[in-house]
């Protein structure tokens, strides 16, 4: 099966219109799944029954209703798979109410031989602010996240996905600034070993007037890891004064991993600033020389370089995260 | 701008469409070797076996029914202008050709339609060992070297308009470069499709030989109809190691015509490959250069502007592969639209395993004229190794509104500071163009910002 393609078509050959998946062997369990919900976030749990299972294919629906009130603002939720919770095919509503600011984070900590199908739809309504990290462990199952949003006027969206994968992750993120002055920040870290595969889709569609679309990914490959990043910002008609940028760097960090990447600027707004860049390339040497000459070992050099490289999607991040995000990937280098 | 006549002044037409009749009766036209036509029979098979391409404009205007892939004009080729029938001569007297070649060039080929009417080469150059000839003639004078090197660079299944291509090529150029000559002077080949309702498919064959060094420049137009025309043509340049070539277009088809172009270039060993291309004509351009990077030190550049009006629509981009150690690769793209016109910048730049220490940087810039024409861009990057130095950038957007300011205070009305503004933009690429092609972009230029047609 081919999914999560690119909305502008390249040549078939190069590999990257979409990505193939085989989930005839995933045996699709007919269970509940219970997330762990931290710090008393109110949320809505649908009552799922073995019809709505069969019928929408699910077997986790939650409805988030974010009213910025205390005991909404900073939510947790947690997806723990083990040997009897290895199969998730979660829906989650997110609503942001309007005139309110509010934290989320989710985390899947999936296990090994597992199935993750998840879809979020966000919708943030007018001068609605909300920052969603998404944190994904993934040993070496099959993880798919589809997540979709709706910004109106003045929303801002901070959307933050770090992924720590062995496995294979495929990763859709497409939604609309509908919104005057609407805002998406996209960061995203991964930090994929072994045989990962990582695909990355996000296309972000600008419709109105003095939006700002953003998205920053930066990855770090080692083993025989491989990534395909499909970054699109469409300036329609009508999107003027709005600007887009896309940056994407990649570090690789031995000779067999491989990236592709396809950043795509689509333009039919002419009072627009787009702007993309991707670079890749490995640890410079001439860096790692001087860090070494001042008395660092070959680790601890190679860490300050990649936290250095990091630090321009960290430093905007909650200090907490930002610090388990480093002492994650400082582990593995 | 004088006009050029559009009187039809062929003497022999092959019918509407293709199939193996029309690929024999061209052969036969041409009297070509046994081995030529196969060639021509297995690239129609192949042709009809594939498919259109998933992506890029739209090519349902294309119907092959209603297009003559052979047309030869009244003429056979003559070395000498005065020998060329007037009408002919006329055409190419009012692009400059003649004058040209007086001026400053080493040599000229220049095809009317299917067929080369004229070629020349300075006789010091001819005493170098420098070969400049026409294809078709290439092919029964060295038949030795075209084997060699035909279709090694472009594959007959490359894609579906090469192997139409291949089924039916007629005129183009061949050049050899001896070993340690270097041409100061540049030669040049002109394509100029007159018929309505009719193809060129021009085949391209350049060798520089080691050491060796050439700028070639190829220019091309058309006159306008109401009819859909083709240019299927294929370029193929084998750079040998230490040689150096640039290949610079100045293309000005007509707005009716579909410009399905392959050109591509391998380069070995410490030789630098350099294209300059500026894209105003044709109505849909699919057009993407490549260079094969296969020699280590090999290096490329890559500099091409394009323009799309009214009813153009230029998918246009560079593809690059490294495929030796510490290769290199710098690629610049400008393009403009305006009055509806759509520019897609599509490039691949692909980093093999094998080339370690390869670099390549690639910008690529929009500028939007008004806010009904469209700037795309998409840009593929797949990277094999990490001992690579790679960046690429791209901007979108419209002509700043202080650069505007600051022109029209001194000044100037709208229009003229648009003109210079976007002058000043195509100037990283007509700087690489000899003065007089240079002259010749900048007044395709203004005829574009005015909404006018070309010759």
């Amino acid at each position: 099966m081919k999914i999560n393609t690119s909305p502008v078509f390249t040549c078939n050959h190069y590999g990257i219109n979409n990505i193939e998946i085989f989930d005839d062997g995933i045996v699709k369990k007919q269970q509940k799944f219970n997330a762990f919900l931290k710090n008393g976030i109110q949320i809505c749990q649908k009552e799922i029954n073995l019809e709505h299972l069969i019928k929408q294919k699910s077997n986790l629906a939650l409805e988030i209703v974010l009213d910025g009130k205390k005991n909404n603002q900073n939510g947790e939720i947690e997806f723990n798979f083990d040997e009897k919770n290895n199969f998730l095919v979660e829906d989650l509503q997110i609503l942001t109410l309007k005139n309110t600011t509010s934290n989320l984070n989710i985390r899947y900590n999936i296990s090994p031989n597992a199935y993750h199908n998840g879809s979020i739809n966000i919708v943030c309504e007018k001068n609605s602010h909300l920052s969603l990290n998404i944190i994904t462990t993934n040993p070496s199952s099959l993880n798919l996240s589809n997540i979709t949003f709706s910004l109106e006027e003045n929303a801002t969206l901070s959307l933050g996905l770090f992924d720590f994968s062995s496995g294979k992750g495929v990763y859709r993120v497409w939604g609309s600034l509908c919104g005057k002055s609407s805002k998406i920040d996209l960061k995203n870290i991964y930090f994929n070993k072994q045989n990962a595969v990582l695909d990355l889709n996000y296309y972000f569609d600008v419709q109105s007037q003095m939006c700002d679309a953003s998205m920053n990914s930066i990855g770090i490959l080692s083993g025989k890891a491989q990534k395909n990043f499909k970054g699109t910002i469409d300036f329609e008609n009508g999107s003027k004064k709005s600007c887009g940028t896309e940056k994407e760097f990649c570090l690789l960090l031995s000779d067999t991993c491989r990236a592709k990447a396809l950043p795509i600027l689509l333009c039919e707004e002419e009072d627009v600033s787009g702007f993309h860049s991707t670079s890749v390339g490995k640890i410079d040497k001439n860096v790692m020389f001087y860090l070494l000459s001042r008395g660092l070992s070959e680790k601890e050099a190679k860490r300050l370089y990649v936290n250095s490289k990091l630090s321009a999607i960290l430093s905007e991040v909650d200090s907490n995260l930002s610090s388990e995000i480093l002492d994650r990937i400082n582990k593995e280098i | 701008m004088p006009k050029i006549d559009k009187k039809q002044i062929s003497s022999f037409r092959v019918q509407n469409g293709l199939d193996e009749n029309i690929v024999r009766e061209i052969s036969k036209a041409k009297n070509e070797p046994e081995w030529v036509l196969s060639l021509r029979l297995k690239a129609l098979e192949i042709y009809n076996s594939l498919s259109l391409p998933s992506w890029g404009p739209s090519l349902d205007e294309l119907d092959m029914n209603n297009i003559s892939t052979y047309v030869r004009p009244q003429t056979d080729m003559k070395d000498s202008w005065e020998d060329v029938p007037d009408e002919i001569k006329n055409t190419f007297e009012k692009l400059g050709i003649p004058k040209a070649e007086r001026e400053y060039l080493a040599g000229v080929g220049a095809q009317y339609d299917s067929e080369v009417v004229y070629h020349s080469i300075k006789n010091e150059l001819l005493e170098q060992g420098v070969i400049y000839t026409d294809f078709d003639s290439a092919i029964k004078e060295y038949p030795k070297l075209i084997k060699e090197y035909f279709t090694k660079c472009v594959p007959l299944d490359e894609h579906k308009f090469i192997a139409l291509h291949y089924a039916v090529f007629s005129g183009g150029s061949f050049v050899y470069v001896p070993k340690g000559v270097r041409l100061e002077m540049p030669l040049q080949s002109y394509f100029r499709l007159n018929s309505p309702e009719s193809g060129q498919f021009e085949h391209t064959l350049i060798i520089v030989d080691e050491g060796a060094s050439l700028h070639f420049i190829e220019g091309c137009s058309a006159p306008k109809y109401n009819k859909v025309n083709l240019h299927a043509g294929c370029v193929e340049l084998f750079v040998k190691k230490g040689g150096y070539l640039r290949y610079s277009t100045v293309e000005n088809w007509s707005k009716n015509m579909m410009n399905l172009n392959t050109k591509k270039a391998i380069v070995e060993e410490n030789s630098l490959m350099e294209w300059v291309s500026g894209s105003f004509g044709s109505h849909i351009s699919m057009l993407y250069p490549m260079s094969i990077l296969v020699g280590d030190n090999a290096k490329t550049e890559y500099t091409g502007i394009s323009f799309a009006g009214k009813n153009q629509n230029l998918d246009t981009g560079f593809k690059v592969l490294h495929l030796g150690k510490n290769t290199q690769s710098l690629v610049s793209s400008r393009s403009l639209s305006k009055n509806g016109g759509v520019t897609t910048y599509r490039s691949q730049v692909k980093i093999a395993k094998s080339a370690k220490g390869a670099k390549c940087s690639v910008s690529c810039d929009g500028l939007m004229l008004d806010d009904i024409s469209r700037s795309d861009t998409i840009p593929l990057n797949d990277l094999q190794n990490n001992d690579i130095t790679f960046s690429h950038e791209a901007k979108v957007g419209k002509i700043s509104e202080k650069a505007l300011f600051y022109l029209m205070s001194r000044g100037l009305s709208e229009k003229d500071a648009t003109a210079l503004i976007v002058r000043g933009y195509a100037n990283p690429i007509s700087k690489e163009l000899p003065l007089e092609y240079a002259v010749e972009m900048n007044r395709l230029i203004n005829l574009e910002l005015e909404g006018g047609d070309a010759l």
